[in-house]
This record gives structure tokens, sequence and C-alpha cells, in this order.
């Protein structure tokens, strides 16, 4: 008769943790409950604004996403951030825009502009502050990948709420056809270099190729240098990170580090899938540091 | 009689330019020759319903009843009321670019166009400040593909190949005539522009 009693504590105490750990789960979804919500805004024509809020009942800060060029604004790596940035607290958006080509400081402010006019009731802040939980002046935060990237840090430029900006494959030299020095080099932006995050990966064909182009662009970028190493970071984490191939699972840590499962050797090629230690690890590079990061710039 | 002589040239160039002003009714059409459209049409895969060229044809473009339509299109450039992107909703990228979806979109995002009934669009109003005004697009201009049979294919879904491309250009047909139409992408527009 004891038996059966034996087996189900042994299975009890084998299954607690599991258990445990599944309710820690849900606790946190339902603490982190989120809604998904779509909006427009007009830079001449029409694009389309995806995002995250969270359900429960309060105001909050708001973080912009912008991909890069040719990248589907709502596509994988994209939803990664806004999920994380969401998780944190933030009301989060990813933005379509004319992204299908390259182009100068002019082009690229102009689209960072009717992104972040805040002169302008058409543009995209405009119309993700006026959603009920956003409270811009609690602060805005960006980030963006390669030419989403650049308009992240042109971002201060349109909107003074603005507080820091990340960076994801970012430079102001792409490909030898385009430099972006006279907008990108610190000074020459309104975002302050201790207000921004720059992560390159080391195998950035766009940015140069080597670790040492990787870090040297982001060095401009930020004002901040650290000659020979892989990061750098000032007190209050601006600064910058090489990611090296060894840290990411395809082992390809190119202009699309966060991408996973592409062709081998391809830049940006794993454009389905999102890198595991990128979107969970506890890495400086990835973007739960990164969220965490700047979430410190806003108010709670 | 010498002293009507006198005043009948004025008389014939005031006639002359009243009836060129004079407003039409809206449904006639402005005769345009385009014997370079049947090549764009095919070159984009579309159908050309009128068989075998050999003559120039001639094509219809929208014509408006205010006599100000008729001037040379193009010079009223002020900020569009329409949004094109809704405008050519019904347009498919792959109509313009089957290999290039993305330049199309950016290209229909930025330029109201009217289909017309050879299978190519004409250029309602572009964008002011925009990469194709920046190329020299206008008012009136018809284009059939933005594909370029000289030009390489770019994979659009290779993000630093999209961002090494350099130039925007593509043909148009503009009063008959196919116009290669370009501008330099990493050249603000003071620096360059040649069309």
């Amino acid at each position: 008769m004891t038996l059966p009693h034996a087996l189900a504590r042994h299975i009890l105490f084998r299954c607690m943790p599991t258990l445990a750990l599944g309710a820690a789960l849900l606790g946190s979804g339902i603490a982190q409950a989120q809604t998904s919500f779509t909006a427009t805004y007009t830079n001449g024509s029409s694009y389309k604004i995806a995002g995250k809020e969270p359900s429960a009942t309060g105001k909050y800060p708001v973080y912009v996403h912008i991909g890069g060029t040719g990248e589907s604004y709502n596509g994988a790596w994209a939803q990664a951030a806004i999920d994380a940035a969401v998780a944190r607290g933030f009301v989060a958006a990813t933005v379509e825009y004319d992204n299908a080509s390259f182009g100068t400081c002019n082009t690229i402010s102009g689209r960072a502009k009717g992104i972040f006019n805040a002169a302008s009731t058409a543009s995209a802040i405009a119309k993700i502050c006026a959603r009920g939980k956003a409270d811009c002046s609690k602060g805005v935060v960006t980030g963006g990948l390669s030419q989403g990237s650049i308009i992240s840090v042109l971002a201060k430029n349109y909107d003074a709420r603005v507080r820091a900006s990340m960076g994801q494959g970012t430079g102001s030299t792409y490909t030898v056809a385009y430099n972006l020095e006279s907008c990108m080099a610190d000074g020459k932006h309104a975002q302050s270099g201790d207000r921004i995050r720059i992560v390159n990966g080391e195998r950035d064909m766009f940015v140069g190729g080597t670790e040492a182009v990787a870090r040297s662009q982001a060095e401009l970028v930020t004002g901040l240098k650290c000659t020979g190493r892989q990061s750098c970071f000032r007190t209050n984490g601006s600064g910058w990170y090489v990611v090296k191939d060894y840290e990411v699972a395809d082992l390809n840590a190119d202009h699309c580090f966060m991408g996973n499962l592409g062709a081998i050797g391809v830049q940006c090629s794993g454009v389905l899938a999102v890198d595991p230690y990128y979107r969970s690890g506890s890495n400086q590079w990835g973007v739960i540091a990164t969220m965490n990061w700047l979430k410190t710039f806003v108010t709670p | 009689m010498a002293r009507y002589g006198v005043y009948t040239p004025a008389l014939l160039a005031i006639a002359a330019l009243g009836w060129w002003l004079w407003p039409q009714s809206a449904d006639t059409t402005q005769p345009v020759v385009a014997d370079a459209m049947p090549t764009q049409a095919v070159q984009a895969g579309q159908a050309w319903p009128f068989g075998t060229v050999s003559a120039p044809l001639v094509a219809t473009a929208k014509a408006g009843t205010s006599p100000w339509d008729r001037l040379p299109q193009g010079e009223a450039d002020e900020i569009l009321e329409v949004d094109p992107r809704s405008r050519n909703a019904a347009i498919s990228p792959t109509r313009l670019a089957f290999h290039h979806p993305k330049k199309a979109q950016a290209f229909l995002d930025h330029v109201a166009l009217q289909p017309e009934q050879r299978g190519g669009f004409v250029v309602e109003s572009v964008l002011p400040g925009s990469l194709y005004e920046r190329a020299g697009l206008k008012a009136g201009d018809t284009v059939y593909s933005l594909e370029l049979p000289d030009q390489p294919v770019v994979d659009e879904s290779n993000m630093v190949a999209l961002t090494s491309v350099q130039v925007l250009a593509f043909d148009v047909v503009r009063f008959g005539a196919t116009v290669r139409l370009s501008t330099r992408l990493n050249e603000d527009p003071e620096a360059h522009a040649t069309h």
C-alpha cells in the first residue's frame, strides 16, 4: 500500500523543479501580457507600423525599431527586438520605411525625419506616442540594423525625447560607395556618444569585413576608442561590442549576426531565424542586454 | 483691304491660340506617338494585343478638361494630395519588375500611376523630392517595366547586395521615344542628376 504513495512522492519530487519553472514562466507571462497593434504613418506615401504594448493599465516609454535595407519591417529579427522591449515595459514598435535602396546622409536623414519628426503629426513617432499606453515624456529609445541603425542614431536629430540609441551593423562607410561620416561620426549627430551602443559582427563585410574595421567604425560613431579590444563600454553601458564568430550559433558573425540558419558565408542570409544566443543569451551583445541598457534611460 | 491684311496674321494667331487652349471634352484623348512601347511591353512579359507592329502606334494618354492639362506636363509639382501607395494598391510590383519587386514597390510608393490600355502605366504624379523626381520622371511619362536588360539582376533578399547598388535607373516612354532616366544613390541631388 505504501508503494504507490512512495512512487507518487518520487514523481512529485522529480517534477517539482519543472512545475515550479512552468509556474514561474506562466506567472511572468501573465505579468507581461501584451497586446499587438498596427498603425500607419505618412512620409510622402503611407507606411506601416507594427507593435506590441503591455496589456496592464499604465503608461509606458517607447522603443522604436528600424530594420535594414530590404528587410521586412516586421520580420523575425525585428520581432525579436520588439518582444524583448515589450517584456521590459516598453510600448514597442517596428516601422516600415522606404528601404529598397541605401543612400546618402541626405537621403537617409529624410527617412529618419519621416519616422521621428516630433513636429509632424504624420510621423511614425507621433502615431506611436499618440497611443493610450504610450508616454513619450517618459523617454523614447531606438534600435535598428544597418540602414535602420543609421536612422536609429539620427533619430534624436528630429526628436529631443530620444534618450538613447542602439545600432547593429553600424558605421559610417558602407561599401566603398557610401561615406556617411558627415552625419554618423561622433559629434555630427544630435545623439550624444555616451547614449549610443553599437554592436557589430567581426565578419561584417558591409562596413569592412574584419574585426579591426568593425571596431573602428563603432569607435567613429560613439567616440569611444579602445584599441585592440573586443568591446568597450562606459560606466553607463554606452559603447560598442564586436561579436565574434564563435559567439553565434551559425559561427558567422556577419552584418546580420542576429540571424541564424542562413547560407554559409552569405551575409545576412539567415533572415528567417533568430540566433538563440542573441535572443536568449546573457551576453553583452544580445537583445536582452541591449533592452536592459536602453531601459536605464527611460522613466518606468 | 491692305488694312485688313495687316490684322489677318494677328487674328489667325489669336484663333490658333484659342483653339489650342480651348477645353476638350472629358472623354477625348491626346495622341502620343509611341512606337517604342511594344518592345518594352514584350520585355516586361506583358501581352501586346495589336499584333505585329510595323508602323508608329498612337497611344492614348489621359487628358484633362482644363487647357492647363495640356501644357507640358511635369511643371506642376505641388505637394501631392494623393497617397501613391493607396492609388497604386491594385498594381502588383511584379508587373513592373518581376526580378526586383522591392525596387518596384518603392517606385509605386512614390509615383502615382494610371493603367494604360496596352499594359503600361502613365505617370500621374511624382512625389516631390523623391529619387524618381530627381531622376527626371515626369507626369505623362509611360512606364512598361522597371527591369533593364542591360543591367545585372540584384538579389533583393541580400541586404549587402541591395546596399551596394549605386544607381537607380529605369526606362520610360516620353513623346514616343524611350528615355533612360537615372540618378546616383550615393550622391546628393545637387551633386549629380542625369537624364
